[in-house]
């Protein structure tokens, strides 16, 4: 599932992949604004085919997080 | 932590957040437009960080769509906005999804640069129907445009040309006629019966029931709002074809006049306000019967007759109805721009937004 959503990472914010790691979030990707943001969460809801609740989607800040609550939508 | 719903008791933090990162409105305008006395739930949320700090805010208006043949819930999201920097970052999202799970149809109205860019990614829609028509109604309000501010030594002679062009574009005091308007502090509850007569005329659209139209316009704290019934006479004036419907409780003959337009058929409210230095005069909404084009074109020009008595320099109205364009039209409004409605979802049956009747009731900026 890392894998998947470090993929994703990299074709919202054109980098590559080895870009990402345990420090992925706002301050060390350059360009990660609200906008952004937004793609990367419709990106994501693509990929794994779920639809983030309200409260989840300002948690979706780290590689950490992110897989933890795509988990949970099973 | 996390998404909250705006309450009188929410903490101060929200409140400045309002007036520092939205608007500086004062405390009066956020419990007026959210509510926040009566109680009234699912009108605005803000996001709590763990540390206490406010990470953004949205705000809806709900009113009720009437569409032909079904209603729906429906919300104007009228206040948007984040902490900047990497706080703010996904709240925005957040907020939006709690929105639209708060109500059947969420809309907003142009948006900001950052909403426009936004919402498509949210696969949102959007359609330009409605535009906003202007028509100057002062040399100042002729003069005072593009070029003139750019070069101050062209203000003498076009001050000059625009007072002998507003004699020639003066509105003229309407002729007497079958219509009247009276003014009014507050919309009764009897109007309801009119409204319910006029909404079958004019769906899809969105709620204008009296205690829809005091709320926005007679309740609003910075007030700027005059508000009219609209009376047609009977068949004895000649002029209008239709009896008073059962229920019209707002029939009422002036005494001693027995051609005076006695029947409630509809409503006006305009306001003015300053805005550049300019007084600006806006048609905010009406309702007429529909099926008569000469109450229409009355109507605006009254609307505009009383802007002009009250010195106003421009004249705006918000339109989406062909017989309103119309009727603006034949006043020498000009079509200046139109005015995007964003919707995400809409209940099936329910037409698109590009077939409401849309004014400034429903767009106008005072309310963001």
């Amino acid at each position: 599932m890392r894998t998947d959503i470090i993929a994703v990472f990299s074709e919202v914010f054109g980098l590559p992949v080895e870009r990402f790691g345990d420090d992925t979030a706002p301050a060390t990707i350059e360009g990660w604004n609200s906008v952004r943001h937004v793609e990367l969460v419709v990106a994501l809801e693509e990929r794994f085919g779920c639809m983030f609740d309200p409260e989840e989607v300002p948690e979706l800040t780290s590689l950490q997080r992110i897989e933890e609550i795509v988990r949970r939508h099973g | 932590m996390g998404i909250l719903a705006l309450e009188a008791s929410s903490p101060d933090a929200v409140f400045e957040f309002l007036e520092t990162g939205v608007s500086p409105r004062g405390r009066a305008h956020w419990r007026w437009k959210y509510q926040l006395e009566r109680a009234a739930p699912g009108r605005a949320f803000y996001h709590l960080a763990r540390d206490g700090s406010v990470g953004g805010f949205i705000g809806l208006m709900p009113t009720t769509l009437y569409s032909r043949d079904t209603t729906a819930r429906a919300a104007w999201f009228v206040d948007w906005a984040t902490r900047p920097g990497e706080g703010g970052v996904g709240v925005g999202v957040g907020l939006l999804r709690r929105a639209e799970a708060a109500t059947d149809v969420l809309l907003t109205l142009q948006g900001s640069a950052d909403t426009r860019q936004i919402l498509p990614k949210l696969r949102w829609h959007a359609v330009e129907r409605p535009a906003t028509w202007v028509l100057r109604s002062s040399a100042r309000g002729l003069v005072e445009r593009g070029p003139v501010r750019r070069h101050a030594w062209l203000r003498l002679p076009a001050v000059a040309l625009a007072r002998l062009a507003r004699l020639a574009t003066r509105i003229a005091k309407p002729a007497p006629s079958a219509f009247a308007l009276r003014e009014v502090e507050r919309f009764p509850e009897s109007y309801d019966a009119v409204w319910a007569e006029r909404r079958r005329e004019f769906a899809p659209l969105m709620e204008r029931t009296s205690a829809q139209l005091n709320f926005m316009c007679a309740d609003y704290p910075e007030g700027g709002y005059q508000r009219f019934l609209v009376l047609a006479a009977d068949r004895a004036a000649g002029n209008v074809a239709a009896p008073p419907a059962a229920g019209n409780a707002l029939a009422a003959r002036p005494a001693g006049d027995a051609r005076a337009p006695e029947r409630v058929v509809g409503h006006l409210v305009l306001r003015t306000d300053r805005k550049d230095g300019q007084t600006r005069g806006r048609i905010i909404d009406a309702l007429w019967e529909r099926e008569r084009p000469d109450l229409v074109e009355w109507l605006v020009h009254q609307a505009c007759w009383v802007l002009q008595e009250r010195s106003v320099d421009y004249i705006e109205c918000t339109a989406s109805a062909p017989d309103l364009e119309r009727a603006l039209r034949a006043l020498r409004f000009r079509r200046r721009h139109p005015v995007p409605i964003w919707y995400h979802r809409l209940p099936a049956g329910v037409e698109t937004p590009d077939t409401w009747f849309i004014t400034y009731l429903d767009c106008d900026r005072a309310y963001r």
